[in-house]
């Protein structure tokens, strides 16, 4: 069962030419795989503005409650009862990694394994702590970039001079702000991730081709609402969110406007992006939200279940002192550290699946 | 429960959908479809 990274995007599209999922031959050599369509993605019924038009903000807020990981497991066990199957090996990669903890929190019963890429997640530590490590490995990320292309520093400066006059457009209209801008940095956490970016970069900015390539270089948008508008959510482990990405922002990224953002979501971000705008009462509503807590490390304790788990020094999402902590909680996890990869080291071809198959099923040696 | 079979090169796909509850605490508040896929390649319908 593959759970996919978001929260709120579908499964791949399969097919072998070219190979989508790049590791899905692999897979099928030891597996069947179910690519699930998380609750409001892809073929499953979908979140959208229309949908939840008729509801006021405090009905929509309730409804969007519905869709983080504790839920998707249940769906995930109709899922395999409707297919009869009694156990089977989870595949999570990041949010689908958190996803995994939740399963195998709950339902460890129905785990042959886990396999888990970039996806570790903090278990019992306060948000902003994590969003304050994803801050500061931004920075550094930020520094890389400059560093193998120095000259950009000086452009990522000019553009963002261009957004606060409100000269950098999407291709729909919307204005990019500053801030939003900011999210640009979100490729950097993702390998071929810097060159992508230099060469977004490298564009006239009043060319269309910058506007549609720089609208698929943000983060949050409206193709997959449910990413921004339950994004905090998923590290919100018994607690609220409160915009815990802008709360933690520090002052010298604030100062600096060459310092890039990851997966940093800001409030302002349901105002300025018009498809977003009709989930803004409602994700404010869910930033007061009292979250249940999804992870209980006494009962990860208890889960006899073998898990492989790919960890990434330099992940920009997922911190390597938490997961690596996540780690020690379970009693049988093989945990692999590696600098070779970013946060998506598994879709970079077969290795790295290659390698926790071989863990999880002991052809590999710790 | 709604299944469909299709053939691609090398991948033999079973789509499926299944009714959940919005809210699994609370059945009767609504439910939604899920949709999920199960991939087999050549030779794989035995694989788990």
């Amino acid at each position: 069962m593959f759970l996919q990274g978001g929260p709120g995007s579908e499964a791949p599209r399969p097919t072998l030419v070219p190979a989508t999922p790049p590791w899905l031959p692999r897979a099928l050599q030891d597996y069947r795989v179910v690519m699930l369509d998380q609750r409001g993605t892809g073929r499953s019924t979908p979140v959208s503005a229309a949908r939840l038009a008729g509801l006021d903000p405090i009905g929509q807020a309730s409804y969007l409650s519905h869709f983080r990981a504790d839920e998707i497991v249940n769906d995930c066990e109709l899922v395999r009862e409707a297919l009869g199957v009694r156990t089977w090996t989870l595949l999570g990669q990041s949010f689908g990694g958190f996803t995994a903890l939740h399963y195998l929190s709950t339902r460890p019963g129905s785990l042959a394994g886990a396999i888990i890429t970039g996806g570790l997640s903090a278990v019992r530590r306060p948000i902003d702590d994590v969003y304050a490590a994803t801050w500061r490995i931004m920075i550094d990320k930020s520094e890389g970039y400059y560093r193998r292309f120095p000259e950009d520093r000086e452009r990522v400066r000019a553009l963002s001079r261009l957004c606060a006059q409100g000269a950098i457009t999407l291709p729909n209209g919307d204005a990019v702000s500053r801030e939003r801008f900011r999210t640009i940095g979100h490729r950097l956490g993702m390998q071929g991730g810097i060159e992508q970016l230099h060469y977004l970069l490298e564009l006239d900015h009043t060319s269309p081709a910058f506007a549609h390539d720089l609208e698929a270089a943000l983060p949050f948008g409206g193709r997959n609402p449910i990413y921004s508008v339950l994004h905090e959510s998923s590290y919100a482990d018994g607690v609220a969110t409160r915009w815990s990405a802008e709360r933690t922002m520090p002052d010298r990224v604030r100062d600096d406007v060459t310092l890039l953002a990851g997966e940093h979501l800001h409030r302002s971000l349901f105002d300025e992006d018009r498809e977003l705008r009709p989930f803004a009462v409602a994700a404010d509503l869910l930033a007061e939200h009292e979250w249940n807590q999804l992870y209980f490390p006494e009962r990860l304790a208890e889960a006899e279940v073998p898990v492989a788990a790919a960890v990434y020094q330099a992940d920009a999402y997922v911190p390597l002192e938490f997961s690596l902590e996540t780690a020690g909680l379970l009693p049988d996890c093989r945990t692999w550290v590696t600098s070779e990869y970013e946060h998506n080291g598994l879709r970079m071809g077969a290795g790295v699946l290659d390698h926790l198959i071989g863990l999880l099923t002991g052809r590999r040696w710790l | 429960m709604l299944t469909s079979t299709e053939s691609l090169p090398g991948l033999t796909l079973t789509s499926l959908t299944v009714e959940a509850p919005l809210d699994h605490a609370h059945p009767d508040a609504g439910s939604i479809d899920v949709f999920a896929r199960v991939v087999t390649g050549e030779g794989g319908e035995g694989k788990p």
